[in-house]
């Protein structure tokens, strides 16, 4: 039965992304929330406009020119709330991933135990870790202190020490955090998470409040076992609520004009909260990923019934961040996903531009393959530094991603892929899926904004989980298997259509196959699984599955994992050609 | 409405250029003052160092009786050597500061001092006279001018004068065209290939390199050498645009200020200060695309043609390679009616 909307709000989500800004319109009709219209823009934050207001304000007239519904005043402002159902919105959801990333110093006392949780919280949002302390470092505190004001930082996390646990080793570090902040103008100073030996909170505020903001929260490690980050990770938020309205402080203009009717998240922690959110709706053994490809970070969001998070990779996009990513990686990395011979310095070349011009669209062929390439790369780098994340699978080898069920995905480079085989060609060589998944795409990129929804409006998060079907680029099934031999059989299937029609498929290693299913036609697979491989009941067990169509079909990747890639460049790019157009025959 | 960034390659043009310091410091000039190049308009501590000097534990004393010995107070200047603390005894011991510096607390048997280190100072780079103070941070400098904005910039600056390394705009600078009469000049090239070339220069030394397009696998090599290089186009082996490269080339002879400012800093620009009568108004930072706007391309294929719009299309155009994006139709200077993503466009602002 339909929960009863009659005072239902309606809700505008506005998400600021380092390219682009977009305004959501969502309001009900029919008894159910749907959305209404979509625009986008450039956005203005950075130079040389230097107004987020600007972008916004496009996009939301472009809401307005496709509903005839007024959002803006004439003073550009938001009607908030509603005058009538064609003029106004009653809430409004800001996400913002724009501006750069919170340059963070972590402070830990053991370098693999407070340390990593201080560096794992600051994962969390949009933060790139300037320096590490710890008491193992070797550091003098004059060193500590030197660091510390050389990093810049905008926020210090501070971890370390088991509640009612080490006290010395907290106030060495508390003695160099404050005098550093000290030492800085008052203009200058960084905000403090201290969230360490529970014992020691009143301390640190007491040493620090009349130097520096700080704020406390429960610790990350109250055992040694045990890590806690979701405490402190809400006064997380807040920090970067502050310090990102200290840097665009137009976005306090328009959260003001529907105060009380909104939020603010970052577009992160909006991504993980529905990856959350549906990994409960599913529950299950198998995981729910998201992974968000965007021009200034990558996120990675993962959740088992309810629980996870996300983490974020500032350093690692399609924009901004290219010029860096020679520090993760080699150019023959990127090189190696190419169909074509694409000589290195235009790689390179493509690489900066890219800096430069982040907004800028690939037009030929060449640079299309190239951002695809990197596209891929910056997804290898990202999900290989999550693995250690991830709870521990027992019959899953090291290295190798979990099953999960279904992976969403992100992100202009792959929801406006030129064809839906080449986004699913750059999800499939960048995570390496295991296991039998379905990839869905986040086409109108609304699942951030749902996410950070469910704070004011959650019947219209569920709603729109319910009713608004987010296309499903493939179902893939991978027989996993370091192959060492290519051309050998690696799985039979059996089809059995709905109409009863049957027929059996073989895919030999080391190729793609693709099962001709049309969207909304489902089918039941017999899989059987040869020479040991698993298709996530174990290794050499079969097994059978229900399956849906898609535009691409049912796609079976017998690659092996890792993928198994030709040494020589010539044969590789002609096997890259050969899977793509494996994916693409039948699409 | 779709606006884009402005660029400017101005014979003439009012050119208000703000100059700040990398952190705060302290501004040296007042408003309406007339600066040269080489003057300084701000200075700031940029990258201070402390030193802890540890009292308690050199004179082998208790934390709590340490102060008792130590003779200097916050605020005192020091040089290296100087008696921080002493303790007279049989065996009297003294501390001394190891570094020049400032004390700047004495706690708990502990001293916090600041080394001295050269200010970092902010020149003006450009003759010009100061239109407003940016306190703690500055100055904004207007002259009038010819002004070209490029794209990167690899940090430095210099004021100097303009010579052409190449005449042709096809032409890419070898290390031939760096012979010893090019020593103290900025040099016009079209396009940059080889790390020879920045080796051979620095030698020289040049004063500063302009160049269309520059490969970006140079760009350690850019980082690392003496004189400012401003990149006006981008990264890739293609000649300048024709109207940067015809501007400055008519420029020759004439001193230039290169901002080599790295893109997280804003555009680097090239500036020639030219007395005029006129009142010029400077252009926006950025405007509206519409039909007949001046543009220049910032992508393959037409990166860095120039051309006029001639539509603007309706929603969404797809392209040779599949990508769907907003577009216009840009006629080129040789004729050619190119489509190209809105989001690829400069707006070129040329009078």
């Amino acid at each position: 039965m339909a929960t009863s909307l009659i005072d239902a709000d309606s809700l505008l989500a506005l998400d600021v992304g380092s390219a682009n800004t977009r305004a959501l319109l969502f309001d009900v009709v029919e008894g159910r929330y749907h959305l209404i219209a979509a625009g986008t823009a450039p956005t203005t934050s950075g130079r040389p406009y230097d107004d987020v207001r600007l972008g916004i304000q496009e996009a939301i007239t472009q809401v307005q020119n496709l509903t005839g519904r007024v959002l803006l005043a004439e003073d550009q402002s938001l009607i908030v709330p509603s005058r009538s159902e064609a003029v106004g919105v009653d809430q409004l959801v800001l996400t913002v991933s724009a501006g750069g990333a919170i340059k963070t110093v972590c402070v830990g006392v053991l370098e693999d135990v407070s340390l990593q949780s201080a560096r794992r919280l600051a994962s969390t949002i949009y933060s790139s870790v300037e320096a590490e302390l710890h008491t193992s470092d070797k550091r003098s505190t004059e060193g500590r202190i030197n660091t510390i004001i050389q990093a810049h930082p905008d926020l210090v996390i501070m971890a370390g020490g088991l509640n009612n646990g080490a006290s010395r080793s907290v106030e060495q570090m508390l003695e160099a955090v404050g005098l550093a902040a000290y030492l800085l103008p008052p203009e200058r100073r960084f905000e403090v998470l201290y969230a360490g030996n529970e014992r020691l909170a009143r301390e640190v505020e007491e040493t620090l409040s009349g130097i520096t903001p700080v704020h406390l929260a429960h610790n990350l490690r109250p055992t040694l076992e045990t890590e806690q980050l979701e405490p402190a990770e809400e006064k997380l938020l807040e920090i970067y609520r502050s310090i990102r309205l200290r840097q665009m402080p137009q976005l306090n203009a328009i959260l003001s004009q529907a105060a009380g009717k909104s939020v603010f998240y970052p577009t992160a922690h909006g991504f993980g909260r529905i990856v959350r959110i549906l990994s409960k709706i599913y529950g299950g053994p198998k995981g729910v990923l998201g992974v968000d490809l965007g021009a200034a970070a990558t996120t990675i969001a993962f959740a088992w019934e309810g629980s996870g998070r996300q983490k974020v990779f500032s350093n690692l996009g399609l924009g901004a961040p290219l010029a860096k990513l020679y520090s993760h990686t080699h150019i023959e990395k990127i090189e190696r996903w190419l169909p074509k011979e694409i000589p290195p310095d235009e790689i390179i070349d493509y690489l900066y531009n890219k800096m430069l011009y982040p907004e800028s669209v690939p037009v030929t062929e060449e640079e299309v393959l190239v951002e695809q390439a990197l596209a891929r790369e910056i997804l290898q780098v990202a999900i290989k530094r999550t693995y250690e994340d991830f709870p521990k699978q027992k019959h899953l080898a090291k290295g190798l991603l979990p099953a999960f069920e279904p992976i969403l995905a992100s992100g202009g480079i792959l929801t406006k892929a030129a064809s839906p085989p080449q986004a699913l060609m750059t999800l499939l060589d960048g995570l390496q899926p295991t296991g039998v998944t379905t990839f869905v795409l986040d086409t109108n990129q609304l699942l951030a904004p749902l996410g950070a929804a469910a704070d004011i409006n959650p019947i219209l998060t569920v709603q729109m989980l319910s009713t608004y079907h987010l296309p499903v680029l493939a179902t893939v099934i991978t027989p996993t298997k370091k192959l060492k031999r290519l051309g050998v059989p690696l799985l039979r299937a059996e089809v059995e259509l709905a109409t009863g029609a049957k027929k059996q498929i073989e895919v030999k290693s080391g190729t793609i196959g693709v099962i001709g299913l049309h969207g909304g036609q489902k089918a039941r697979l017999r899989l059987q699984p040869l020479h040991g491989a698993d298709i996530g009941f174990g290794a050499g067990r079969g097994g059978t599955v229900n399956v849906s169509g898609s535009k691409i079909g049912v796609v079976i990747d017998a690659r092996g994992r890792p993928i198994m890639l030709h040494t020589d460049p010539e044969k590789r790019r002609e096997q890259i050609s050969k899977w793509l157009a494996s994916l693409s025959r039948w699409a | 409405m779709v606006f884009r960034p402005v660029v400017r390659t101005m014979p003439i043009a009012e050119v208000r250029e703000k100059r700040l310091l990398p952190v705060p410091g302290k501004v040296l000039v007042s408003v309406g003052q007339t600066v040269k190049a080489s003057d300084v308009i701000a200075e700031a501590s940029a990258d201070p160092r402390y030193r802890l000097v540890d009292v308690a534990r050199a004179l082998g004393v208790p934390r709590s009786k340490a102060n008792e010995f130590i003779l200097c107070q916050p605020g005192d200047l020091l040089r290296a050597g100087d008696t921080l603390a002493r303790k007279q005894g049989f065996l009297s011991r003294i501390v001394r500061s190891p570094v020049d510096g400032k004390v700047i607390l004495v706690e708990e048997g502990q001293i916090l001092i600041e080394e001295y280190r050269e200010p970092y100072m902010l020149r003006a780079v450009i003759p010009a006279k100061v239109s407003a103070v940016i306190p703690d941070l500055g100055a904004e400098l207007a002259t009038t001018g010819m002004v070209v904005d490029g794209i990167w910039g690899n940090g430095r600056y210099n004021y100097g004068m303009l010579g052409a390394a190449t005449q042709e705009r096809d032409a890419e600078i070898t290390t031939k065209d760096l012979s010893v009469e090019k020593r103290g000049l900025i040099l016009i090239a079209s396009r940059l290939t080889e790390a020879k070339v920045l080796e051979i220069a620095d030698s020289l030394p040049l004063r500063g390199l302009i160049v269309g397009y520059m490969r970006a696998k140079l760009v350690p090599e850019a980082l690392k050498v003496s004189f400012p290089i401003v990149v006006i186009n981008g990264f890739g082996n293609r000649p300048m645009d024709s109207h940067s490269f015809k501007l400055l080339t008519t420029s020759v002879g004439q001193r230039v200020a290169m901002i080599a400012r790295k893109p997280h800093r804003g555009r680097p620009v090239i500036v020639a200060p030219l007395p005029s009568a006129e009142h010029h108004e400077p252009p926006p930072d950025f405007d509206e695309v519409t039909v007949g706007t001046k543009v220049r391309i910032t992508r393959a294929p037409y990166a860095g043609a120039i051309g006029q719009v001639t539509a603007i299309q309706p929603g969404m155009s797809q392209f040779p390679s599949g990508v769907k994006a907003p577009a216009a139709k840009i006629r080129l200077e040789n004729g050619e009616l190119a489509l190209v993503p809105l989001a690829n466009l400069e707006i070129l602002v040329q009078s």
